[in-house]
């Protein structure tokens, strides 16, 4: 009688906690499913314009010492302020720019690390972005692979020179440089699942500004 | 004899003495001394536990316009006020001092012995240099006229007890030689300024200070415990710029040209020397008219505006930057719940089939 009455309470407390799991567990799938669904998609297919054509074809030196203002930008964008879209030819992709590197700002684009100079000043740029939406596939870029940045300063062209694995620690990426450098930073290792302990870091030279 | 002597003695020490008492403190009231503020005259707006503010409000003073705050740490919608001419002192060495040289003032302010017990509405009415005592609260509707007679050194002192409150429109209105930087307004609780209200001198208040939408401001802020929450207003505090006003130095002296630059403080000259030097040389007295010119109010804060914001962009890159976050965690969440349904999928089955 006892006996029964037990079991009869562990099913119950089963049931319960079954319940629970498949509640929460669902729950927990919707949620990702809603956020992974709210980051834009930015696989569409870049058009390789022939003025982007016509800026690759140009014999590039490099290093090159390129006059380049100081003040390119009058007014300082605030976070979360479009600046402007970097072009990565190589994997036809075209992302926006945002003023800032915090949840929101990435969420949008590739977030510019505001204590960096702006795109095509003569010091180091760093832009950051997800290594699951934006910067997916930025472990394809090859050194040599050209890094394209419009904002409204101008159009700048940059190669990279070096592409590299970092502890998240790592307090030699972001540094001041002595000419006009862009620096794209993204989680590592690029697999969707699991921590994320490391940074790939790209870096590259600007060759062209117009 | 000897006795009557002695009583004479005792007798007119006393009186002496009387005189002293009374004299004393009748000269007091009638050249009262300036409350003296310390680095709290640095500083436009102080408090205690946090500073808010909504809508664009502007801060200026020549070196007065600095924003205080301790030992709170925080300051609501900061990216909306302008200063010129001042920094932000967040829970910092200076902030700490200015509050304590606040405490002095306030005592210094609340010690003052008063000339005239006050009625609770200010509004319409027009006072003379003074300490003013209201032992509950003091309210201003419509417009309070303090008028210095033609002393610029002129002290009004006003003691509430409890509350300050100014009505919506409400106006200060300072006549012959008045000062705001001369006013000062001790309040034993808490002071708030109505709508599109304008308000002269320093309100130093125990608690709390809330100054309406638009209303403007000349002088300070300064809260000791509370917080000061402020709504698209206008604050100006700074050095008197009144004192400079005698104009008479420069009219009458300027035969020649020498006696003007030295009297005409270094901000004035440059106005001056040009209109001046050509005309001087055969006739000067009809022609050097140039007074008009040295109205000092305008020339007196040439300080550039400064928008107070998290300096968005750094002149340069900064050395070692952390690294930004760039991993989502939806794709773990997603994992966890898929787990999750899994498991709580394969717990209900077995159950089932028990």
């Amino acid at each position: 009688m006892y006996k029964i009455k037990l079991t009869k309470g562990k099913t119950y407390l089963v049931t319960i906690l079954s319940i629970g799991f498949i509640v929460v567990g669902i729950g927990c799938i919707t949620w990702a499913m809603i956020n992974i669904g709210a980051q834009p998609d930015y696989s569409v297919p870049y058009e390789y314009t022939t003025e982007v054509a016509n800026i690759k074809s140009e014999p590039s030196p490099v290093p090159l010492a390129i006059d380049i203002d100081k003040n390119l930008y009058p007014v300082d964008p605030s976070a979360g302020d479009n600046i402007g879209s970097l072009t990565i030819p190589a994997l036809n992709q075209e992302l926006p720019i945002i003023q800032g590197t915090g949840t929101d700002e990435l969420k949008e684009g590739v977030g510019h690390f505001i204590q960096s100079v702006l795109p095509g000043e003569e010091d180091n740029c760093v832009l950051s972005g997800h290594r699951d939406t934006v910067f997916a596939k930025l472990g394809k870029l090859k050194i040599g692979d050209q890094l394209i940045v419009e904002t409204s300063a101008g159009i700048y062209t940059y190669e990279i020179d070096a592409t590299r694995i970092v502890d998240k620690d790592d307090k030699t990426v972001i540094v001041p440089t002595d000419h006009a450098v862009l620096t794209l930073s993204t989680c590592y290792p690029f697999d969707f699942f699991g921590d994320a302990p490391d940074r790939y870091i790209i870096t590259a030279d600007l060759v062209t500004n117009k | 004899m000897k006795k009557q002597s002695k009583m004479r003695v005792i007798s007119l020490s006393l009186i002496l003495f009387l005189l002293i008492i009374v004299v004393i403190p009748t000269k007091s009231i009638a050249a009262p001394q300036t409350v003296s503020l310390g680095t709290t005259s640095r500083f436009a707006v102080l408090a205690g536990s946090t500073i808010t503010n909504t809508g664009t409000t502007t801060i200026d003073g020549s070196v007065g316009a600095d924003i205080g705050l301790y030992p709170g740490t925080a300051f609501e919608g900061r990216t909306n006020v302008t200063v010129s001419g001042g920094e932000i002192h967040m829970t910092d060495t200076n902030a700490s001092k200015a509050k304590d040289d606040l405490l002095t003032a306030y005592n210094d302010a609340a010690g003052r012995p008063k000339d005239v017990t006050i009625a609770a509405d200010l509004g319409g009415t027009t006072l003379s240099p003074g300490t003013y005592k209201s032992e509950s609260s003091i309210q201003i509707t419509g417009t309070l006229t303090l008028d210095a007679m033609g002393d610029p050194e002129a002290i009004f002192i006003f003691q509430a007890g409890s509350t300050l409150t100014t009505a919506s429109y409400s106006t200060i209105n300072l006549v012959n030689g008045a000062q705001f930087s001369r006013v000062f307004w001790q309040v034993g609780s808490s002071a708030t300024l109505g709508t599109y209200s304008h308000f002269e001198g320093h309100i130093l208040a125990m608690e709390s200070i809330t100054a309406n939408t638009g209303a403007k401001i000349m002088g300070q802020l300064l809260a000791q415990n509370g917080a000061v929450t402020l709504d698209s207003n206008s604050i100006t505090n700074g050095i008197n710029i009144a004192i400079v006003t005698p104009t008479p130095m420069v009219t009458p002296t300027v035969t020649p040209t020498p006696t003007v630059t030295p009297t005409v403080t270094p901000t004035v000259t440059p106005t001056v020397t040009p209109t001046v030097t050509p005309t001087v040389t055969p006739a000067v007295t009809p022609t050097v008219t140039p007074t008009p010119t040295i109205t000092p109010t305008p020339t007196v804060t040439p300080t550039p505006i400064l928008v107070i914001a998290v300096p968005t962009t750094a002149p340069g890159t900064v050395t070692g930057g952390q690294l930004p976050k760039t991993a989502t965690p939806w794709y773990n969440v997603f994992l966890t719940g898929t787990v999750l349904t899994l498991v709580g999928g394969i717990m209900a089955w077995s159950n089932r089939k028990h």
